[in-house]
């Protein structure tokens, strides 16, 4: 399966038959069907556009914006934070997350949440992950950070 | 791809989306009159359109109007044989009847317009 976190905004593929169910049960995440992909439950709903001033889900936008779903995220400096259900502003996350350097990619235990900082200090607004069910790893092969 | 979002003016200027005033919207049309029309978004632009419909429609009656005054005015004296140079207590025989008739067209054709907008 791969996750992909553009700016905030996640989405997942299943690469293999099953691969959702499972990290569904073994996560505990609430996920939804769209088209050929999964998104959060709680981000069923998130428009592909943001009005400065009027409410965006859980949050207010900042800006007129219009385009592509991470798009708008970067605009309003929005991520979701799935600890919580919420969306936050990304300046207001301040945890740190296990993101290490192994070999040519990067590895964690987990899916790292956007807007967090790697050890080095280095604040994480994106990524591309591989999970895989058989090893219940998180390998990245991209990592976007400010 | 751009959204397009059903919107109204407000008579204060002000832009209303979902009833909640938007900001920083650039209004792409003549005047400041209320109006229903949309909200056009695409990246960062941001811009209201109009609908035209209504003030066409007002118009087109308003023409309407005017161009039925110049036919019954026209007809009157027509009639009245004033335009031929009546002499005595008999007038002279409507001469625009021809033309009168055009201008009732005219407006016929102006309300099928008028009709035919929302």
């Amino acid at each position: 399966m791969i996750v992909n976190c553009e700016h905030g905004f996640y989405t997942f593929y299943e690469t293999d038959v099953g691969q959702i169910s499972n990290f569904i049960l073994r996560s505990g995440f609430s996920l939804f069907k769209k088209n050929n992909y999964f998104v959060f439950d709680a981000l069923k709903d998130a428009e592909d556009f943001s009005i400065k001033g009027l409410p965006y889900l859980n949050a207010v936008s900042k800006k007129n914006y219009q385009g592509k779903m991470g798009e708008v995220f970067r605009s309003n400096d929005f991520v979701f934070d799935f600890t919580s259900d919420l969306i936050k502003d990304r300046n207001s996350v301040t945890s740190f997350n296990d993101l290490m350097l192994s070999g040519d990619r990067y590895v964690s235990k987990g899916l790292v949440l956007p807007g967090s900082f790697t050890q080095g200090g280095k604040k994480v607004i994106g990524y591309t992950c591989h999970v895989s069910r058989l090893t219940n790893s998180f390998t990245y092969s991209e990592v976007d950070f400010v | 791809m751009s959204r397009c979002l059903k919107a109204r003016l407000s008579s204060k200027g002000e832009v209303i989306y979902s009833d909640k005033v938007v900001s920083d919207v650039d209004i792409l049309s003549e005047g400041n009159a209320e109006s229903e029309g949309v909200l056009v978004l695409d990246k960062e632009l941001i811009f209201y359109l109009a609908s035209s419909a209504k003030d066409i429609k007002k118009a087109l009656i308003e023409v309407s109007k005017g161009l039925s005054e110049i036919s019954t005015s026209l007809d009157k004296l027509d009639n009245a044989g004033y335009l031929v140079g009546a002499s005595g207590a008999v007038p002279g025989p409507p001469l625009l009847t021809l033309n009168i008739n055009n201008i009732n067209n005219i407006r016929g054709k102006i309300d099928d317009l008028k009709d035919a907008l929302i």
